[in-house]
């Protein structure tokens, strides 16, 4: 059929079917800025378009319904290059993270300043409430409004937006236009989806429908006959390698325990067949005739299942070590259906018990402590399996240029991917190219090699181009969530409220495969317990192999469960002493100039070592929290019903991971006296691109617009371990950062001989200018020179960062709940999130990154949760059951502040800010709900039905 | 997979063409709920109603007419739309949504926690049918899981005079309703009468709860616990991933007896 519409204003006769869905067909008219973040089910709005001038979204409709219909998309709000003003705004208020949403808002946003010339916070909220945003926290959108709403009458209008942090630079430490933030606002093609090629194949996967069983038998042969079929792939005939999908520095601590398909199935949804086809549909129709036959297996879902002595074994597996064998190492009962297990180095497993980790130690005497302590309080605290949810669900497009293989990734880690890919396809490195797109969105899900193998390996093998996308139910069931925990806290302490002992036990559910499986649980003991200070604590950390869908890394990284724990129980320890929240926190938390010697315990599969604190704003944060809170002088509320309560809480993260982590930059001086900027680091949306180009930018006394930047591309960027662990201001920054003072040298250096002055008598001023005693010169004649025949070639500086020094983040949350104890809901009135990350150095995405980990956080504490059935089947695998916050789901106040701190390690004093942020809302809301209710919440979520039946309701 | 999409030109046609295919054709309005992911239709066949025009809005002094093609965004538009039902409305709370789903449409895909058909039972709303002269109360619509075409609602006035209340619940804003519960009676000498308590989630489609409304009927106003008390002995909701069966027994009791109580003393509108 043929349909007539106008596209941007542009009449158009596009053939098409009666149903064909109208982002596919917008998509074939080359308009890609209509995302698709759930799988047509009308909850995200990424893919929404204006439709005879309403917004509407264009995965709910079929092509006959806009026929003769007016379409206006967000390619067309730019007027040729320049952003439009709410374009403008947006970038201007740091709200376009990673950009996979920011079309469909800017339509909202365009389309409500049309309705309302003076718009009302809650009309935002209403013109914004069909759209899904993981990044931002949406808060900072009522500025972007405000903004545009006033550009629009006078294009040049410019409002503060985030304060500004150190008077004595120029860019760094000022609200600056993130530098891909432009493009992103245009809606122009940036993401892996943008990247395919007509003429590519798709690759479906047939994924097990039982939680834990062995194949029996597996029948390709009627697949492989349909025309179309490229390729299936089996355990039969795939490579007998095995590697670990974590995204982790080599040597990983997380152990090789898979392959690309494994005759053992592990969980509902784990990998049974590869189709690999010329179409979507060629592909689900040969998955469909692929016959498979199965031993069923018991599951094991959850930690108690794990550890009953009568367990079944989840993996039964042959286990090899590469560095460290047990002596006792026994591989005889063994079942060669289950593959190997290999480590490269010993991390306390004993998978024959299901023990897939376990690490303990301590500091002091931990006895003598609780036999020290007044009043000893011990808790046990659960967490349940929940979801990083990024907008845009895994995806990678391989192809192959001559005898390499390219891999477009929407990864955290280009690097790990090409390690990880060259193992699974026994190639060399250099056969490889990883190029990493924009990520929508990542939070930990992106670190692991997901789907990149399997591809890769497919197009290797077959040629052909492939796309594989998850659709949103693959990406809850396979791809990486927040363990299970549970979490055992004693605290011993003096009438006075002064810790004498600290103890946690922690135990996670690492499910099927052991991604992470040490180093998450561990991490939520070392990024909680040395916020306060005790001479005697202990720990100890045991993982669990379970049939549950894959866990991994999510912002925080075992943190926010550890901090849960930690931080409610010591909520209840000043209960118990009758003592203020607040000032038994101020007893005990970690100031500058500690040693934390706990952490020489704490080394992430290595020895760790103490480290001082040099930098710490828990002091400020703690007490402007207080005053914006009013800590103590709650209100009633005019209801009866309805209870107010409050709660504070400290929370921490680290920079990076010292020792483990490297990253490397590239400068190159161009003819014009600007530069190329290589880093390897990997910007998810976070504005790590900007903080490089900012504090490079910094350092050569030039604008930013003079620095162009390159990142995340394996061939043409140094090497970088990857974004993760909150490490891409303090290590990739830090890369950028001796990249450019190594510049700033050899300028020097060849100014001095042009000049004909000693190079220490010459200085470098902004914008771009070598000044002597004498005279000065420009970085253009510079340059001019040095690539003349006659100069010693193009400036070039290569540096790499790598450290042993600690750069901690630490945060105040304060938090006012109102619990309604008829209905059970909690409703945030306030949250306050004090967050000291040294010198900010994008502070307006600084401000949305912790809103963003914020809201996240809240959504797990209140609703969020993967439920599965007794099978292991999970029953919310989609946005519509599995609801995330969108923004009516905002607290009511919600604020964030950005406590300065001088930290001598990070570029220019940056400190991390990504991760911490989410490790702060389960123990405040839990406080919060017991200061208001007098019950304590050891699990999470918080909803409804789980008050109202502590309140024995029903 | 949609593969013919038809477009009647009257609703004559539209009938005759739901008549021929029957079961294997659906009629189709914004779209929301037949081009959703998982929509329960799994249709070749789609008789599309837009060009209808059934989206007039009239109101004469015995009653209120919506047609069937009015968004939900049009009724919150709409100054001839009253209260109870552009309260009803705004618990679509997703603007795209409501620019695009219908009244006519909210009513056919028959959820059991529809926003808008709780209070249009409470309202004893009628509908006009494609092809029929007499009316169809909404209730009869959703129990008999009718599929004919709903060309537009009739609302009487006296029932829109009525006092009444309405609520939702669900966890996040945006999230589909654990319960929704809408009531709607007159106050004659302090006793209640004309009774209609609807309530969302406790069953395959929005269900009156004629036992309670008996109960209430020609006597004051019960305390709020018997109501929910009643409540609770009469619904039979299922577990799903959104709660579990006395968690919603006891939530409908809360909502419909908040629902009661806040219309007989305030008589306004009560929204979550």
């Amino acid at each position: 059929m043929k349909i007539d519409i106008t596209l941007n204003g542009v009449p158009k006769t596009i053939t098409t079917q009666p149903g064909e869905n109208v982002r596919h067909l917008l998509a074939r008219e080359g308009i890609m800025s209509m995302r698709n973040g759930c799988d047509a089910q009308g909850v995200c709005g990424a893919c929404a378009i204006i439709l005879n001038g309403k917004v509407v979204n264009s995965c709910l409709l079929v092509a006959p319904q806009i026929d003769g219909k007016d379409i206006i998309t967000v390619d067309s709000l730019a007027n040729n290059r320049d952003l439009s003003p709410v374009q403008s705004s947006m970038v201007d208020a740091g709200i376009v993270q990673c950009g996979y949403c920011t079309p469909a808002m800017e339509l909202a946003i365009a389309d409500l300043l049309k309705r309302e010339e003076h718009p009302t916070r809650g009309q935002v909220q209403d013109a914004l409430s069909g759209n899904l945003c993981r990044c931002t926290g949406y808060e900072q959108i009522f500025a972007a409004v405000e903004i545009a709403k006033k550009r629009m009458k006078d294009p040049g209008f410019r409002q503060p937006v985030a304060p500004d942090f150190r008077e004595d630079l120029r860019i760094v430490g000022k609200a600056q236009p993130k530098v891909d933030g432009p493009k992103l606002a245009r809606g122009e093609k940036a993401f892996v989806e943008d990247m395919v090629e007509p003429g590519s194949c798709y690759l479906k996967m047939l994924r097990s429908p039982h939680a834990h069983a062995y194949i029996k038998s597996i029948d390709a042969s009627g697949a492989e006959k349909l025309p179309g079929v490229v390729a299936i792939l089996t355990y039969k005939n795939c490579p007998d390698i095995y590697y670990t999908q974590a995204g982790q520095g080599f040597p990983e601590p997380s152990p090789y325990d898979r392959k690309l398909m494994g005759r053992k199935i592990l969980h509902v949804g784990d990998r049974v067949a590869a189709v690999v086809a010329e179409s979507p549909e060629i592909a689900e129709k040969a998955i469909k005739k692929i016959k498979v036959k199965y031993d069923l297996l018991k599951p094991v879902l959850t930690i108690d299942d794990a550890m009953a002595p009568d367990a079944p074994i989840v993996r039964n597996a042959e286990i090899e070590y590469v560095h460290g064998a047990p002596k006792d190492l026994d591989n005889s009962n063994v079942d060669p259906r289950e593959g190997k297990i290999i480590y490269r180095f010993p991390i306390g497993a004993d998978p024959r018990k299901n023990l897939a980790a376990s690490a303990k130690g301590g500091i002091g005497d931990i006895q003598k402590g609780f036999a020290e302590a007044d009043v000893i309080l011990e808790r046990e605290y659960e967490t349940t399996q929940v979801h990083c949810t990024p907008l845009e669900p895994h995806i990678v497009y391989t192809r192959m240029d001559g005898d390499r293989l390219i891999i477009h990734a929407s990864t955290q880690t280009p690097w790990c991917v090409r390690r990880t890919v060259a193992r699974a396809l026994r190639i060399s490195e250099n056969k490889i190219r990883v190029i990493k797109e924009r990520v929508g969105g990542g939070f930990g899900s992106k670190q692991d090699v997901l789907l990149e193998e399997v591809a890769g390996y497919l197009t290797w093998a077959t040629g052909r181009s492939i796309l594989y996308r998850y659709t949103r139910e693959e990406d809850f069931i396979a791809s990486s969530t927040r363990h299970p925990m549970k979490m055992k806290v004693k605290l011993g302490a003096k009438k006075n409220g002064r810790l004498t002992a600290i103890f946690m036990d922690v135990k996670a559910n690492t499910g099927p495969y052991g991604n992470h499986c040490l180093t998450v649980p561990t991490n939520a003991v070392s990024k909680s317990m040395p916020l306060f200070l005790c001479d005697n604590v202990a720990f100890e950390v045991k993982s669990y192999y379970t049939n549950i869908p894959p866990t991994g890394a999510y912002q925080g990284y075992g943190a926010p469960q550890g901090s849960y724990a930690l931080q409610t129980a010591m909520a209840e320890l000043a209960a118990e002493l009758g003592m203020d929240q607040l000032e038994l926190i101020e007893k005990n938390r970690v100031r500058e100039g500690v040693m934390l010697e706990i952490l020489k315990c704490l080394g992430e599969g290595r020895e760790g070592k103490p480290e001082r604190v040099v930098s710490c704003g828990l002091e400020p944060a703690l007490k402007k929290g207080a005053e914006l809170i009013n800590w103590g002088q709650k209100k009633e509320s005019d209801d009866p019903d309805v209870k107010i309560g409050q709660g504070v809480v400290i929370v921490q993260q680290g920079s990076g991971l010292p020792g483990l982590d490297s990253a490397s930059a590239v400068l190159r001086m161009l003819g014009d006296g600007t530069f190329t900027l290589l880093i390897g680091g990997a910007d998810l949306g976070t504005g790590l691109d900007t903080v490089a180009v900012k504090v490079a930018a910094e350092c050569l006394c030039t604008d930013m617009s003079n620095i162009a930047i390159i990142s995340g591309d394996t061939d043409a960027t140094p090497f970088d371990t990857g974004a993760y662990a909150s490490s891409g201001t303090f290590f990739s920054g830090n890369a950028a950062l001796a990249a450019a003072k190594l510049m700033k040298e050899k300028i020097l250096e060849v100014a001095a001989e042009m000049l004909q002055e000693d190079k220490s008598d010459l200085q470098i001023v902004y914008p771009g200018i070598v000044k002597g005693k004498k005279s000065s010169i420009t970085y253009q004649k510079i340059e001019t020179f040095s690539e003349k025949g006659t100069g010693g070639g193009q400036l070039v500086a290569s540096a790499s960062f790598t450290t042993d020094d600690s750069a901690f983040p630490y945060g105040a949350h304060f938090c006012q709940v109102a619990v309604n104890t008829h209905t059970g809901e909690v409703k945030i009135q306030k949250y306050f999130a004090l967050q000291d990350c040294g010198t900010p150095i994008n502070p307006e995405l600084a401000l949305g990154q912790i809103h963003g980990g914020v809201l996240k956080a809240i959504g797990h504490s209140l609703y969020e949760e993967m439920i599965l059935d007794e099978t292991g089947r999970c029953l919310n695998a989609s946005l519509k059951d599995y609801r995330v916050p969108m923004i009516n789901d905002l607290p009511e106040d919600f604020r964030v502040e950005l406590v300065f701190t001088e930290d001598p390690f990070g570029p220019f004093g940056g400190k991390s800010v990504g991760e911490i942020s989410s490790n702060g809302a389960a123990p405040v809301i839990a406080i919060a709900i017991h200061d208001a209710i007098g019950i304590w919440i050891r699990k999470w979520p918080f909803r409804p039905e789980k008050i109202l039946g502590s309140l024995g309701k029903f | 997979m949609i593969q013919e999409f038809f477009k009647p030109q009257t609703i004559t046609e539209a009938v005759k063409m739901k008549n021929k295919y029957k079961d294997e054709a659906v009629f189709m309005a914004g779209g929301t709920d037949v081009n959703c992911r998982d929509s329960a239709y799994e249709i070749e066949k789609v008789i599309g109603i837009e060009q209808l025009k059934l989206d007039k809005i009239s109101k004469t002094q015995k009653k209120l007419s919506i047609g069937a093609g009015v968004t939900i965004q049009e009724l919150i538009d709409s100054p001839k739309i009253p209260d109870q039902l552009t309260t009803a409305a705004g618990h679509f709370v997703n603007r795209n949504i409501r620019n695009m789903a219908t009244i006519g449409g909210n009513i056919a895909s028959n959820h059991s926690t529809a926003n808008l058909v709780p209070i249009l039972v409470a309202l004893d709303a009628e509908l006009k049918i494609g092809g029929a002269t007499a009316p169809v109360p909404v209730y009869e619509y959703v129990g008999r899981e009718m599929t004919r075409l709903i060309e537009g609602i009739m609302i009487s006035s006296n029932s829109l005079a009525k006092k009444y209340g309405l609520r939702k619940f669900s966890h996040a804003a945006n999230d589909v309703s654990i319960i929704t519960a809408a009531v709607t009676f007159n106050v004659q000498d302090d006793k209640l009468a004309d009774v209609r308590v609807a309530v969302g989630g406790v069953d395959k489609h929005v269900v009156r709860l004629t036992e309670l409304e008996n109960k209430l009927e020609s006597n004051t106003l019960l305390a709020a616990r018997e109501i929910g008390d009643t409540v609770k002995k009469i619904v039979a909701p299922v577990k799903d991933i959104r709660g579990g069966v006395e968690f919603k027994k006891y939530m409908a009791g809360v909502l419909i007896s908040d629902c009661i109580h806040n219309a007989h003393d305030r008589g306004k509108r009560d929204q979550r």
